[in-house]
């Protein structure tokens, strides 16, 4: 490699001089603070997630245990259930309720680095045997203003920050030596003005995005579980690649504005315009058309379906049941749990449960492929946005986006069939519960996101946000070669 | 003096007819004013409409919801109130303006014996992620868009006057400083009112009907004018006395950034550290616990057995069975009394920690002003988290009203704890529809008093800090 070609020898003058300007220092020093306290925060947010899993989950605990004691006591005839309700050998409400328990999204290693939408969908969901609605909608508790705030998370300093960090150092790269009358004597020597923006645009993409990954990467390291597992590692490899490709985004609007020939108070301009395009007009248009043409589900209108399919249920409840006890009316089992009045109300409860829950079933999957049908509308129009990307990527790699909870949820609604399954059969067939079928209760396990899918998300994204920046780096390197560019981008013009 | 006056008034005029004559000749900003305009009608016809569907399902929802209680069939009053009704929020009818927290609050909450539900289906978790970059509204385009626009505009109305020379030969015509702000801030003040009047005028005309509207869009009206007032004067401040309009306009953007951006989120954040709310989990799980010391409907119950001596001694009866009321009934009511206490308790808790962080958040409201703004904002406009605890509160009053009645029934009507009793529409006919009163003017005016009062000092901060530049103007 030759040091002394024109690219490299430049190189170093630029970072000599992003090393002595004190504008660098206090980037640094802002870039390094915004990090910190961002990791604290989503890290701190991270925790109380699974403080609410661990919550949860010693709850469900507490109650199987003491149910299981009742239910030893009775075996040893020591205790007598005051109602079918509370009876322990009991599996209907023992599915229903009182083992309800808690199906939870593990943390990823690199949780800390978004918030994403985890703040609207809980970690864990408390499945139980009845009706679907009752469990799978189920939301945190939480202030709505702090909702509406967003957290300051590293994706904040990554999303929204970082760019502006970049124009800062990045509005002026041609004009300024213009405006200084440095330009006509740099290019004296045998330096291309092409040469001299790349070296300008990497000398910047090195510092900055340098030391956002480092920053970053350092201390999300810090306030990770596991920084060493390969989870950890293979999600930090892709949250630096997703900020080297945005902020190599933002560097190449620079240079093509830098490359038009305007002042470089007009450049600072029309980035913080392009900025806020992006930012803000963009992704909030893009809201509005999407609502417009794919409206999300219509929750108020779904309350009253499942209120009118649960009220038909019920009014069909007495010939369910006789249907039920025709095809199903022979089968004694040898440990009958619940007698007479008793029986009947809950073989009565079940048949209309499973029948509404079909019902219901139905109505939420409606709803789900309406809120689908505009996401994927969105997941289009998001390519309009760098920073929407961006964001979306960064939510996906920390493990709290829209793929990796969907992905849970419907596992949890599996789970939520099996659960379903498991007691209300027994309870049907008017089988106990013995204190041997507690330990095999069904348990959730689960699967995470494919690593495939995870990686084919985020080079999708990755494309996404390259291939504007390519595109901008052709752009201005054409206008660069062209002779007018030269007279224009040489000499201040006469106002 | 009245000479004096007249001549400082002329002076006024003469200064910002300059300014607005050389604004109205920057193609850049015509198109700048007139793409933002535009926008911002879209965003309110668009807001409107969406606002608008919205409230009209939620109200057939309301009604529906009402039939079906009605027309529920005969059943036992207590097994009604388990099956209870639901309560719709209404949309506000200034919600298009500033739907505030609206998307992170729930629709609405099931009225359920025993219990207070937290409210469900927050609309945000129906949208995308997009929504987190705010949604296209006119509080959005003032709160966020109208000071970028001051501060773009009138970054340069000292610095540049200096950096052409115009500056010294200005002062050396006699001009007063006082004057030649006040003319500049007149200039700002008219381009700002080219913006806002259509929004108030669009807005006014959008929301003719609705109750206390109007009045409230006057109370919002005059917000913004404190807080992009102070924007006017923080503006030509800072340009009178940078050193040149450059660095004039990186101080401003950075202090636009600050308080339009990086606080409002920092300030969160360290809002929940200092006053951490319980998780969803650690809530329900403190609510279930405190409910442990009630018997619902567990007659093994501790608690139970003791309310029975008490009925019993009271009547001077041995058995329930000679009661001359039903005992089942005062023991469901007995039950609710404590179960209102405990979730008083719990909710008030909860809400009051929710009111702490935004009081934390809005400490710094007057030397940032973007935490008040939107605090009031969103408080006029009906749409922030005391309204929503408000109505949080009617509904669960609205339940007590279901509960209490059915109790009652029970008490009066049922006998000998008959299995079979039944009551039936005339009964359900006696709970009314539920229909929300909102907070009056006066009530949402004491809620932001701390927010208007830091309006105020940081607009007449700002007057002063302009006043204070003027003063020290170098040529």
């Amino acid at each position: 490699m030759n040091l002394n070609a024109p690219f490299l020898v430049c190189l170093g003058h630029e970072l000599r001089l992003l090393r002595i300007e004190s504008l660098s220092a206090l980037i640094g020093f802002v870039l390094a603070a915004a990090f910190a306290y961002a990791a604290w925060n989503g890290t701190g947010w991270a925790q109380r997630q699974q403080e609410a899993v661990a919550t949860a989950q010693t709850a469900h605990e507490t109650r199987v245990h003491d149910k299981l004691a009742q239910l030893n006591a009775m075996e040893a005839g020591t205790y007598h259930p005051p109602s079918a309700f509370l009876n322990p050998a009991n599996p209907l409400w023992i599915g229903l309720r009182h083992a309800s328990t808690p199906a939870a999204l593990p943390a990823t290693a690199l949780q800390a680095a978004a918030v994403g939408q985890s703040d609207l969908f809980p970690p864990y969901l408390n499945v139980s045997a009845d009706t679907r609605d009752t469990w799978s909608l189920q939301e945190d508790v939480e202030n709505p203003t702090n909702l509406l705030a967003g957290a300051f998370d590293p994706t904040f300093v990554a999303v929204v920050l970082l760019p502006l960090i970049l124009i800062a150092l990045s509005y002026d790269l041609l004009p300024s030596e213009r405006e200084r009358g440095t330009l006509a004597l740099l290019l004296t020597q045998p330096v291309s003005l092409t040469t001299l923006l790349a070296a300008k645009v990497t000398a910047r993409a090195v510092v900055v995005l340098g030391g956002a990954s480092l920053f970053g990467a350092l201390s999300l390291a810090l306030v990770s579980s596991n920084p060493l597992s390969t989870d950890f590692l293979l999600r930090i490899g892709l949250w630096t690649a997703l900020v080297w490709a945005y902020g190599l985004f933002w560097l190449a609007l620079c240079a093509t504005v830098s490359s038009r020939g305007g002042s470089s108070a007009a450049g600072a301009l029309t980035l913080c315009g392009l900025w806020l395009l992006f930012q803000l007009i963009i992704p909030t248009l893009a809201s509005s058309l999407a609502q417009a043409a794919l409206p999300a589900p219509s929750r108020s209108a779904m309350v009253s379906e499942i209120r009118a399919a649960q009220d038909q249920a019920r009014q069909r409840g007495d010939a369910s049941l006789a249907r039920y006890l025709r095809e199903h009316g022979e089968e004694r089992p040898d440990t009958p749990v619940l007698h007479g009045h008793d029986l009947d109300d809950a073989r009565r409860r079940i048949v209309i449960l499973l029948d509404s829950n079909t019902e219901v079933e139905r109505i939420l999957d409606e709803q789900e492929r309406r809120r689908q049908a505009q996401l994927s509308l969105i997941s289009w129009l998001r390519f309009l946005s760098p920073p929407v990307l961006m964001h979306d990527g960064l939510s996906e790699v920390a493990g709290t986006g829209e793929i990796r909870l969907r992905h849970f949820h419907a596992q949890a609604e599996h789970f939520g069939a099996r659960w379903r399954e498991h007691f209300l059969t027994r309870a049907l067939r008017n089988e106990a519960l013995s204190s041997a079928d507690y330990a095999r209760f069904p348990a959730f396990d689960y699967q995470e996101l494919p690593t495939t899918r995870l990686i084919g998300e985020i080079t999708l994204i990755l494309s996404g946000l390259i291939m504007p920046a390519a595109l901008l780096g052709l752009l201005a390197r054409r206008r660069l070669k062209k002779p007018v560019a030269h007279e224009q981008l040489l000499f201040v013009p006469h106002t | 003096m009245e000479g004096a006056n007249r001549g400082a008034i002329s002076d006024i005029l003469v200064i910002a007819r300059k300014e607005g004559l050389e604004l109205s000749r920057d193609r850049r900003l015509r198109w700048l004013l007139a793409c933002l305009l535009a926008l911002i009608l879209g965003a309110l016809v668009q807001g409107w409409q969406t606002s608008e569907a919205e409230s009209r399902e939620r109200i057939s929802a309301q009604h529906a919801n009402y039939q079906q209680w009605l027309e529920q069939g005969a059943r036992n009053p207590h097994s009604a109130a388990h099956y209870g009704v639901h309560a719709f929020k209404p949309v506000n009818p200034l919600a298009f303006i500033d739907p505030g927290v609206g998307a992170f609050v729930g629709i609405s909450v099931w009225l359920e014996a025993h219990k207070q539900n937290e409210f469900q289906f927050r609309p945000a978790r129906d949208r995308s992620s997009l929504y987190r970059f705010g949604e296209l509204t006119p509080a959005l385009l003032l709160q966020t868009l109208a000071p970028l626009l001051l501060i773009l505009v009138g970054f340069a109305g000292f610095a540049a006057e200096r950096e052409n020379g115009t500056l010294r030969q200005l002062l050396s015509l006699g001009v007063s400083r006082k004057r030649l702000l006040a003319g500049k801030a007149l200039a700002l003040v008219g381009l700002l009112g080219a913006m806002v009047v259509p929004i108030a005028v669009a807005a006014a005309l959008l929301s003719i009907g609705a109750e206390d509207a109007l009045r409230r869009l006057l109370a919002l009206a005059g917000a913004y004018f404190l807080y992009l007032g102070g924007f006017v004067f923080l503006t030509l401040g800072v340009s009178a006395l940078a050193r040149s309009a450059r660095q004039a306009l990186l101080v401003l953007l950075a202090f636009w950034l600050l308080s339009c951006f990086v606080l409002p989120r920092a300030t969160t954040d360290l809002a929940r550290h200092l006053t951490p709310a319980p998780s969803g989990a650690a809530f329900i799980q403190a609510l279930t616990d405190a409910r442990r010391a009630t018997f619902g409907h567990d007659e093994s119950h501790p608690a139970f057995i003791a309310f029975r001596e008490k009925v019993l001694r009271n009547y001077k009866v041995s058995r329930t069975a000679d009661l001359p009321v039903d005992f089942r009934g005062l023991a469901l009511r007995e039950d609710d009394h404590a179960g209102y206490r405990i979730h008083d308790e719990h909710f008030g808790r909860l809400w009051a920690i929710y009111n702490t962080q935004d009081s934390l958040r809005q400490i710094f409201g007057w030397l940032f002003p973007g935490s008040s703004i939107q605090a009031v904002s969103a408080g006029f406009a009906g749409t922030d988290t005391q309204n929503h605890v408000h109505f949080a509160r009617a509904a669960e009053a609205h339940r007590r009203v279901i509960q209490e009645t059915m109790s009652e029934n029970l008490i009066q009507h049922r006998r000998h704890d008959d299995p079979d009793y039944s009551a039936d529409r005339w009964l359900w006919a006696r709970i009314p529809p539920f229909v929300y009163t909102p907070p009056t003017l006066g009530e949402r005016l004491t809620w932001q008093t701390g927010n208007l009062g830091r309006l105020g000092l940081w607009l007449g901060g700002c007057f002063t800090f302009s006043l204070w530049a003027v003063h020290r103007l170098r040529p």
